[in-house]
């Protein structure tokens, strides 16, 4: 069965290019506009192995959605990679402390996304 | 205008050539201009900044449906209203997102808001009360402009060399922890 991923990101442009490059890796893509969003259609598919995830959002930003995500049992280990224009040390940290695995800054480089991907949604399966 | 405020608007000119080079569009820089004439048609995107030193401001992007759909194809080939918004947003996103980069290790930690645009007919913008400067660059042989404006605080803290903490990585890279 395909591995589904969440990718949260209010631009439709950046979802659109996320699902392009991981759709054609074999991915299956469900879309979320903000972290509220998100929140609601992961427990909808609660067998995401991936969130690929914006910081600046409107509602709920992309680091409040990861410390919210955190507080649910059942998402405690879920991969997520942070796609953003922001290289902020502090956030960086601020994310790696909630548990997040990778920090991408855009424009990002398909091919790039698809080996994280694909790492991480391995080490989610083992 | 201030030395600051030139400075900026050179760091926010090398910034956008450097993110529409980054997707492939062939682009330069045209002389500053006051205002620009008014579009018959065009996409307009705006994002608010702040400093924690009390200085404020914002980017604004103005393009034609041409411009923008010349820079980004998206699927499908359907350029409505509402994509072409999205594509200006985002690429206003990550042009003050690149400004932000740079001027971090500069001592500047910008707090950036989220994109709002707007489909416009014949657009006329209003002046803002702060300082502002309009840059115009030809990407892909269509004119996309942005308009900087910053209200400085007295001790804006614009460092002269790279002070402050660097950044993470550089655009179109990835750290896996």
């Amino acid at each position: 069965m395909a591995s589904k991923v969440l990718v949260v990101d209010d631009s439709m442009m950046v979802r659109q290019q996320v699902k392009r490059a991981l759709g054609a890796a074999d991915f299956v893509i469900v879309e979320a506009q903000d972290g509220m969003d998100a929140l609601e259609k992961i427990m909808q598919n609660q067998d995401v192995c991936l969130i690929v995830c914006d910081v600046n959002m409107p509602r709920m930003g992309g680091l409040d959605f990861l410390e919210a995500l955190r507080k649910i049992p059942v998402f405690v280990s879920v991969p997520v990679v942070m796609l953003t224009t922001e290289a902020q040390p502090d956030l960086v940290a601020r994310a790696k402390g909630f548990g997040a695995k990778g920090w991408i800054i855009k424009p990002f480089k398909p091919e790039l996304l698809v080996a994280a991907a694909q790492k991480l949604s391995a080490s989610k399966a083992a | 205008m201030s030395a600051v405020f030139n400075d900026l608007e050179r760091m926010l000119a090398t910034a956008a050539i450097d993110l529409f080079e980054a997707h492939g569009a062939a682009t330069w820089k045209t002389p500053s201009v006051e205002q620009p004439h008014a579009e018959a048609e065009c996409i307009v995107a705006t994002i608010g900044f702040a400093v924690a030193d009390g200085s404020k401001g914002s980017l604004v992007m103005v393009a034609s449906p041409a411009a923008i759909a010349a820079l980004h194809t998206p699927d499908g080939d359907e350029h409505s209203e509402m994509i072409l918004c999205d594509i200006l947003g985002e690429f206003s996103n990550m042009l003050l997102g690149r400004l932000k980069n740079i001027l971090l290790p500069r001592g500047v930690t910008l707090m950036l808001g989220t994109p709002t645009t707007a489909y416009a007919l014949k657009l006329r913008l209003s002046s803002p009360f702060s300082p502002c400067r309009w840059l115009a660059f030809v990407v892909n042989d269509h004119v996309i402009r942005a308009r900087l404006d910053v209200a400085l605080a007295k001790d804006f803290p614009l460092a002269d060399d790279a002070a402050g903490p660097s950044t993470t990585a550089r655009e179109g890279e990835m750290i896996l922890f």
